[in-house]
């Protein structure tokens, strides 16, 4: 037999090991998170100084862009398209594939004990679909008119008639986007169902896992009726049809020709918003579960309220289908329908607050290790808190329609996402870097990392909230300056933007620069230990108690040297005995081959006992 | 390394994976038919009156259609009993009959689009009436209404014509067939305009003869001319959207079939289980693809 | 995945006699449905020549019919028949929610102004 060492491609590129293909998902979306990040902060400069020429970048903008990038200024249609790709691009090819297509892929197969996920051939068909829609996407800046500029939520009739190229580019990438998020929900599904190790029951699962399930569930069935839409939408563009298209419409002060008309916006915007509801769930749902683990871990005590935490992400995964149209208030839906999906708004909050209420419960009484993760974690519970509470004037309608596409709003998601979302994604890579490279990242680096993040984004995104109370529209490429107080045309006025409002641009510019520049450590720290770190320790360099701290480090193909049985439920840390698949009795972990480092560490761990609790369940070998 | 549950069940959901996964697929396929079902309905209950047609395809096609589908939908269930209990060849010929059903039914369905694309309406600047042109009786619901578009066949000229083209060839009229029935008229209408044609006796069959010549239009009298493509109004957008999807999932799961009874066939002397298999969990999708017809069929062509 | 004997497939239909004549059962069951289809089509078009009163009525026969096709091919060509709860319910959420996604949508046009009036 020929060797079976698989060479670099096939070993690397075109791998079907869940754990290759989830560190791909994790640098591909790293990397369209960065680019999500300097479009963000270009298009801060423009709303601070409208019409000047972007420093530094401006030269390069023209010689790629060409004309709406003329002398270095960023023009509006240029504007919206940075506008419109940085949400999509942050969203669809940054963080979801980042929650979903890194850290389940990675994750997942070893917390239930599998030694791959379901099917590995199909997970990397999802991997090479996304970036390809990836890089669609990308290419889409370039195409004549550039890229889609109708905002990331596509709304026709603009995004029909609109002339730029890149609106088609939007809706293919779209397509290869969701075709790879079905595949590979349909895996984590099928991994989570049938792949449990013996003895790993439904309610001894780790949350993240759940958590993980849950958001398989919403991609499984709320994206295909944003592809239908999408898919009608490539239609009136390609073929004239007119699904969206209304009768008597006027373009430009004229009458729309060419069109048969009895179209309905309003079907563009019920197919969307049935997945864009659900997908924010699918945003912050695996966050949650990051979140959990990590403050399981460093707090040394179970999680508060296991059975709650269960019963809110399922609560939350079927209310988060019957709540879309929350996002229409204002298209002019009569008062019956917008009374029932205030009411469940109203109720999905619940759940929400129940998970929160948990995790801060957890942290009671704990032993608290502050390391870089858990700063993350702990942080993100006042962020998502201030994100969720701010949603609730948004869930009822009366409030709704004066905040509605005001940069309230944009305060709200963001909080939900940058100083929420992305705060758990930083605490899942702090965590989990060391099991994957074996390397430990730099700590000081982290908390650099971590305060400076904190406070740049609440400078950013608190600002906005009291920007869109005070009047200022989203999607404005002057940063509002038309409207303000300031303008000539506007003397006298009344309610035109105040200095105040329009001053704090300045204040989330300058703070969007620092919060870019506060990321260089992490990036830095990230490549850098991941070849020249402080190696760990043990395999469990956390002592953490969930299965995928038990295998090798880094974990091999096939991840778990023998059969696994689990024992207990997952964060029984500070009991008798603390992994969750631990074998009870110390004479058979001798038959347990791989356990011994285990046992080592256990006793290495008592020798350095600094953390009392620990020193507890170490059973006397 | 070995994934467990590949072909043996796990005991305590009953499934292999590969059929978990499927199931999974259909639910996200059920949620996108179901959604472009729910932009048919929303699209037909905002429509303007008198602007959905009814009764412009053709229900006996339709129906053979239904029919193969269900046809290739038995012969996949009786190639998958076949196979488990052993016979490979009876399992071959089953699915060849399938393969057939699958090629006859997108055939015909192209036959019907192409028919489509050769059938126009003209909506025309000022009205004709029907005094002055007869053959326009079925055009309008009762015989004297002035009518605003004619439907029908157009001598001498091809497909995906528009106003536009015309104008372009240098054509001065056009010659259309009228249809014997306008869409605009009910069913209802149309049935009795029919029994009072009947009751005509002979003068009925003169007037109907008449129906089928042709009526000369001028160019300049057209206001807009469409084929029944789907730019020509919201019902065949609908209609070449959802059979034109359903047509590509029949041609997917048609080559899913070929391809395990062709290159595939490999796996039958290696490890037969997990062949069967395969060819149950496709035939889950086709049974899918077959429901999906089912509904459609009485929503788009009979309602 | 292959086992020693000199014939696998064979072994399939070897190692059940009994399974063979439940499988002999179960093609029966198809032909029946693929009867029962036949005479659900014919219902279906024939449908179309009767009149109903108002829209709702026709609607409500040709879904109900076309319901009772789809159940018997889920039933038995899907194999539902032999029960597999976790497919069951995966098909109760997927019905609710795209039940949800069809009432809601439609709904939405009834409560706009001046609307309702296309189904009466």
């Amino acid at each position: 037999m020929s060797s079976h060492e698989p060479g670099f491609i096939r070993k690397y590129i075109f791998s079907t090991d869940h754990k290759v293909i989830g560190i791909q998902y994790a640098l591909t979306s790293l990397a369209f998170l960065f680019v999500g990040l300097m479009l963000m902060l270009m298009m801060r400069w423009q709303l601070a100084n409208p019409g000047q020429p972007v420093p530094v970048v401006g030269g390069a903008l023209e010689s790629l862009l060409g004309e709406p990038a003329g002398e270095g200024k960023i023009s509006a249609d240029l504007y919206n398209s940075f506008g419109a790709m940085h949400g999509t691009i942050m969203i669809f090819l940054g963080v979801v594939p980042l929650v979903f297509g890194a850290f389940a892929n990675y994750l997942v197969p070893l917390q239930v004990g599998a030694a791959d996920m379901a099917f590995p051939k199909l997970n990397m068909l999802s991997y090479f679909l996304y970036l390809i829609g990836g890089i669609i996407m990308l290419v889409s800046f370039f195409v004549p008119g550039g890229a889609a500029q109708a905002g990331w939520t596509s709304y026709p009739p603009l995004a029909t008639i609109i002339p730029t190229d890149g609106q088609i580019y939007w809706l293919v990438a779209m397509v290869f986007l969701i075709t790879s998020s079905l595949l590979g929900s349909i895996n984590i599904i099928v991994t989570v169902i049938q792949l449990r190790v013996p003895g790993l029951a439904w309610m001894r699962l780790p949350f993240f896992v759940w958590s993980e399930f849950v958001t398989a569930f919403l991609l499984l069935l709320a994206f295909p009726p944003m592809e239908a839409g999408a898919v009608l939408q490539l239609m009136d563009r390609l073929a004239g049809t007119s699904f969206y298209m209304p009768h008597g419409l006027i373009l430009s002060g004229q009458p729309a020709t060419g069109l048969s008309g009895g179209g309905s916006p309003l079907l563009w915007q019920h197919l969307f918003w049935f997945l864009g509801h659900p997908e924010v769930y699918v945003l912050i749902l695996p966050a949650m579960g990051i979140v959990t683990e990590v403050i399981a871990n460093n707090t040394r005590k179970p999680i508060w309220g296991y059975r709650a935490l269960v019963g809110s992400a399922l609560a939350i995964g079927f209310l988060s289908m019957v709540v879309w149209a929350h996002h229409m208030y204002v298209t002019g839906m009569g008062t019956g329908i917008s009374m029932f999906f205030q009411t469940t708004t109203t109720i999905i909050s619940i759940p929400s607050v129940i998970i929160m209420t948990c995790l801060m419960l957890s942290l009671w009484g704990g032993s608290i290790r502050f390391s870089v993760p858990m700063m993350f974690a702990i942080a993100f519970l006042p962020m998502f808190g201030i994100g969720g509470l701010t949603g609730l004037p948004l869930a009822f309608t009366m409030s709704d329609v004066a905040l509605h596409d005001s940069y309230y709003i944009i305060g709200h998601f963001h909080y939900v996402v940058a100083p929420g979302t992305i705060f758990a994604v930083f605490a899942g890579i702090y965590y989990w870097f060391p099991k994957v490279t074996g390397r430990h990242m730099n700590q000081s680096l982290g908390y650099l990392h971590f305060w400076g993040s904190l406070v740049c984004m609440n400078l950013i995104f608190f600002p906005m909230l009291f920007q869109g109370l005070g009047g200022m529209g989203r999607r404005m490429s002057d940063g509002g300056y038309i409207y303000s107080a300031a303008h000539p045309s506007n003397e006298g006025a009344i309610g035109s933007l105040s200095d105040a409002v329009m001053q704090l641009n300045g204040v989330i510019a300058w703070s969007a620069l620092a919060l870019a520049a506060f990321q260089l450590p992490f990036i830095f720290n990230f490549f850098y230990s991941a070849f020249a770190g402080r190696r760990v320790e043990s395999d469990n360099p956390w002592q953490a108690t969930t299965l995928e701290w038990q295998t090798p480090t880094p974990p091999p193909h096939g991840n778990f040297a023998q059969e696994m049985f689990v024992y207990r439920e997952p964060y029984a840390y500070s009991l008798c005995h603390s992994a969750q698949a631990e074998t009870p009795t110390p004479e058979s972990s001798a038959a347990v081959g791989e356990f011994v480092d285990f046992e080592t560490q256990n006793q290495s761990i008592a020798a350095a006992a600094t953390d009392e609790l620990l020193v507890n369940q170490v059973s006397p070998a | 390394m070995k994934i467990p549950y590949t072909t043996e069940i796990r005991e305590d959901t009953g499934l292999y994976n590969a059929k978990v996964g499927m199931w999974l697929f259909l639910a996200s396929e059920a949620m996108l038919f179901g959604a472009l079902f729910s932009a048919y309905v929303f699209l037909r209950i905002g429509a303007w009156e008198g602007e959905w047609p009814h009764g412009l395809l053709n229900i006996p096609i339709g129906a053979f259609n239904t029919l193969v589908l269900i046809t290739s939908s038995l012969t996949v269930a009786m190639s998958w009993t076949s196979l488990k209990m052993g016979d490979l060849q009876r399992y071959r010929r089953f699915q060849f009959v399938t393969l057939i059903c699958a090629a006859a039914f997108l055939g015909i369905k192209g036959w019907e689009y192409f028919d489509k694309f050769s059938h126009y309406e003209i909506w025309l600047n000022d009205p004709l009436t029907s005094k002055e042109y007869p053959q326009l009786a079925g055009h309008s619901a009762d015989g004297d209404q002035p009518v605003s578009s004619v439907i029908g066949h157009i001598e001498g000229i091809g497909p995906f014509q528009t106003l536009a083209s015309l104008q372009e060839s240098g054509a001065s009229a056009v010659e259309i067939h009228p249809d014997a029935f306008h869409y605009r008229l009910s069913a209802r209408q149309q049935a009795e305009r029919r029994k009072a044609e009947r009751s005509l006796g002979a003068e009925g069959a003169r007037e109907a003869a008449e129906e089928h010549a042709s009526v000369r239009i001028d160019v300049s009298r057209i206001a807009r001319m469409s084929a029944f493509v789907p730019r020509h109004g919201t019902f065949f957008a609908t209609y070449f959207t959802l059979t034109g999807l359903h047509a590509l999932h029949v041609l997917g799961g048609a080559l899913m079939f070929a391809f395990i009874l062709w290159p595939g066939a490999r796996m039958w002397r290696d490890d037969p289980e997990r062949y069967t298999n395969s060819v149950e969990v496709t035939g889950l999708f086709w049974h899918f693809v077959d429901l999906v017809w089912i509904f459609l069929f009485p929503v788009i062509y009979l309602l | 995945m292959s086992d020693m004997s000199p014939s696998p497939a064979l072994s399939i239909a070897a190692a059940s006699q009994a399974g063979a004549q439940e499988l002999r059962r179960e093609q029966k069951r198809y032909l029946a449905v693929y009867a029962a289809l036949t005479v659900g089509t014919t219902l279906t078009v024939a449908m179309y020549y009767v009149h109903f009163d108002a829209l709702w009525q026709t609607v409500s026969v040709a879904l109900v019919i076309a319901a009772a096709k789809a159940a018997c091919v889920a039933a038995i060509f899907m194999h539902l028949w032999h029960g597999q709860r976790d497919v069951y319910r995966l098909l109760f959420f997927t019905g609710v929610f795209a039940a949800t996604l069809f009432a809601l949508t439609i709904y939405s046009l009834f409560s706009l102004p001046g609307s309702g009036h296309y189904l009466r």
